[in-house]
């Protein structure tokens, strides 16, 4: 996240240096800057860190749920499950459970819900209670589960391609717009110059990066739009 | 303008409040383009001021069925959430009742609302009736099929084969609602990555005003 603020700030920079070049009003530079940094620290922040870290959960959740049953199954032991699920690379779901030492293993799964969060996980200690509760094959009576967890993956794995190749795309043809806009300024430069007299001129060449912004928020709103259920008592 | 009202309506919001914000907007538009001209003392103001109105109000008044279409798709995503869990329950040896009650824990407000009057319907009538009114929220035929199925379940038993014909149109219902999710998806990027031809349009009319400008100027001998 430091990586990406640090890129963020940086090409921030750049717009504003570039608005004030072609708009030749360091206001609008200025301007520029505050509200671009606004908008990323009052909102895209907040909004990248709780997409970034659905995101995470899903994927240990699935495979959390996936390799506990498949071990219960086969060793039939809550403790061995357990520590199967656990094998998933999320340091943030092993600090969590660090603290969980003195629990029994099944309190410890059933404690799990309150760091994943998830509708599906709710289910599955459902089905683990019933499991409990009356025994029989784990494996048919979490059949449906474990195919919609593989489903879900699946969505989100193809949702997040298709966000990348658009992301790509978005990237290039805004470029391309700025480029325009560059040699404008430096390719016929006297000409630009008398355009810039217009009064008008330079806040619709203002507005041209607030639609650049507008446009970025269109296209990370629905980037991150994710149609997971969570669940509602936490 | 009854359709209109009624779709707000559909969406929960206040007629009186929607007519108010666009007449406070258009409002805005109309002082700005004023001042504008009074000050800047430039016509173009009289082209863009009203341009945006324009623009706005369309936008404005249109995008209701969008909210329509919206809340529709996530009714039936909630669905499809919600009767996945369903089929979990029922192989789990819960009866059709007490699945579709503990399947209201999970709902959203509008699927909650429907569920509860579904069960209390059920609790009235043993027919297949309630099963067809739930349905019908849905306006999708195969949500129908899913529904009697359901019902049929309850006739002859959660563990006959009308939990297979029940699974069976379930996940054809659940695989095309996610293809469809997915290109869904595809073309809004798709739209949203060209939006910098909006850009790029919005800087061809800006140079165009720009070189008018200019050629005004050389006209007047400025």
């Amino acid at each position: 996240m430091k990586t990406f603020t640090i890129s963020y700030l940086i090409t921030t920079l750049v717009v504003a240096v570039f608005c004030y070049l072609t708009t030749s009003n360091i206001f609008f530079g200025i301007a520029v800057i505050v509200i671009y940094s606004a908008y990323y620290f009052l909102y895209l922040y907040k909004r990248i860190k709780n997409y970034n870290s659905l995101v995470k959960r899903v994927h240990s959740c699935y495979f959390f749920i996936n390799s506990f049953l498949i071990t219960l199954s086969v060793k039939e032991s809550f403790a061995e499950a357990y520590e199967s699920g656990l094998r998933v690379q999320d340091s943030q779901l092993h600090l969590f459970t660090n603290e969980l030492n003195e629990l029994s293993d099944y309190d410890k799964v059933k404690y799990l819900k309150n760091y994943f969060k998830l509708a599906i996980y709710k289910m599955f200690l459902n089905v683990l209670e019933i499991y409990q509760d009356q025994g029989g094959n784990i494996l048919t009576m979490s059949d449906n589960l474990m195919r919609e967890c593989t489903r879900t993956e699946k969505t989100l794995t193809d949702s997040s391609n298709l966000g990348v190749k658009h992301l790509i795309e978005f990237i290039i043809l805004w470029a391309l717009s700025f480029a325009i806009l560059l040699f404008m300024k430096f390719g016929i430069r006297e000409f630009y110059d008398k355009m810039l007299k217009n009064p008008i001129f330079s806040p619709l060449i203002f507005i041209f990066f607030l639609l650049c912004l507008l446009s970025v928020h269109l296209f990370i709103k629905n980037f991150m739009d994710l149609s997971i259920k969570e669940d509602k008592e936490e | 303008m009854k359709k209109l009202i009624a779709k707000m309506k559909r969406l929960g919001l206040s007629p009186k409040k929607e007519f108010l914000i666009l007449g406070v907007v258009n409002l805005v538009l109309v002082l700005v383009t004023v001042l504008g001209k009074m000050l800047a003392k430039n016509t173009v103001f009289l082209i863009i001021g009203p341009g945006f109105a324009v623009i706005f109000s369309i936008m404005f008044l249109t995008r209701y069925d969008t909210e329509i279409n919206k809340m529709h798709t996530n009714n039936l995503l909630e669905f499809s959430d919600l009767f996945n869990f369903f089929r979990i329950y029922i192989k789990n040896g819960y009866n059709v009742y007490s699945a579709l009650k503990e399947i209201s824990y999970f709902a959203n407000e509008n699927l909650k609302e429907l569920l509860s009057k579904l069960l209390d319907e059920i609790d009235e009538d043993k027919s297949v009736q309630p099963f067809i009114n739930f349905a019908h929220n849905f306006n999708e035929i195969i949500i129908e099929e899913l529904m009697i199925s359901i019902y049929q379940m309850i006739d002859e038993g959660e563990q006959s084969n009308y939990l297979t014909q029940f699974e069976f149109i379930f996940d054809k219902f659940s695989e095309s609602l996610t293809t469809k999710e997915l290109k869904k998806k595809d073309s809004r990027l798709g739209t949203l990555s060209s939006s910098a031809l909006v850009g790029s349009c919005f800087l061809i009319v800006v140079i165009a005003i720009g070189v008018v400008g200019v050629i005004g100027d050389m006209t007047n001998g400025i």
